[in-house]
């Protein structure tokens, strides 16, 4: 699981957006505004981490149950996946 | 090439058509300076864009693909377009943005009814944004959009509104992280990465140096009352 090719993040005026370049901008003209979290995942799928990795990564961030944990990477998840922004 | 000074830049441009060659006439210079680009689209690519654009003349295709070009290269100078009506009241400039239809000339033709001579259109549609000493600068453009609503003149920026419609008046410091995208969906948006980047960058450091109002206004000198008085202050 990875970010797709042409999404480029970046900080623009203290917040962390994302956005389409190239092809990739054809399908997707939007800009994703990241909060902490979201960030945080950002990051993790840029480096091609699954699943579990991200669960783990964010339990012990946040100091949270990996239950919990769970819950916000598969809904991050969810919105990314619907957005086109990932390649399995 | 005829050479134009367009927010402090020297461009070289042979306009073909009435629409563009008019609008640009202001701008035109005579010196014999290198010009920093020249935009040169030819003729038969106007014709083709124009045949596969419904309701489109070859006039308007050369007007719209001018600015285009020249808003693209604009990104290289520290600079960069806001889909937005603006207007300085006093030397200082007020840059007012929404989607097109919402009613941003609505709003600045009010500021001109109410300040008069005060007041001057920089451009009601596309005004250039450009970084000159530090400073943000609203810079006049021919690329007005429909009306030819602009003035060759750059002048520091005061503040940048995004206007909505209201029942009533009110305005508030825009909330910077929904600002963002607002913003970015008003700008030139380039298909290449670097320039991208650039657009990206010179965003950011508008926002950080200028700052953002949101206002909610129907059409009342009312209107200008709320947003000139908040602004300005």
């Amino acid at each position: 699981m990875k970010i797709k090719e042409g999404f480029v993040r970046r900080n623009v005026g203290g917040s962390e957006v994302v956005v389409a370049v190239g092809k990739a901008s054809v399908e997707f003209n939007a800009m994703i505004n990241l909060n902490s979290t979201g960030a945080f995942i950002w990051s993790l799928l840029e480096k091609q981490a699954d699943e579990k990795e991200i669960v783990d990564a964010m339990a012990e961030k946040y100091g949270i149950d990996t239950e919990l944990a769970s819950r916000d990477v598969r809904a991050f998840l969810e919105k990314a996946r619907s957005a086109g922004v990932i390649e399995e | 090439m005829e050479k134009y000074n367009i927010a402090g830049l020297l461009v070289e441009m042979e306009p073909k058509f009435p629409l563009l060659s008019q609008r640009a006439h202001m701008y035109s210079v005579d010196t014999a300076d290198k010009a920093d680009f020249s935009i040169d689209i030819p003729l038969a690519a106007i014709s083709a864009k124009s045949k596969n654009t419904p309701g489109m003349s070859e006039e308007a295709c050369e007007y719209a693909w001018y600015g285009y070009e020249f808003y693209k290269r604009l990104l290289r100078f520290d600079g960069m377009m806001l889909h937005s009506s603006c207007i300085a009241v006093d030397g200082q400039a007020y840059l007012f943005s929404a989607s097109s239809g919402t009613g941003k000339s609505t709003h600045t033709s009010l500021w001109k009814e109410h300040f008069g001579d005060r007041a001057v259109y920089v451009n009601d549609d596309k005004p250039a944004l450009r970084f000159m000493d530090g400073k943000v600068c609203a810079c006049g453009t021919p690329f007005s959009g429909k009306t030819s609503l602009n003035s060759n003149i750059i002048v520091p920026v005061k503040g940048i509104c995004l206007l909505n419609r209201g029942v009533e008046n009110s305005i508030r410091v825009a909330d910077r992280v929904s600002a963002v995208p607002k913003l970015f969906n008003q700008s030139y948006r380039p298909q290449d990465p670097e320039l991208m980047d650039l657009a990206l960058g010179i965003l950011g450091r508008v926002l950080e140096s200028v700052p953002v109002y949101e206002l909610f206004c129907n059409i009342s000198d009312d209107a200008v009352l709320t947003s000139y008085q908040f602004m300005s202050r």
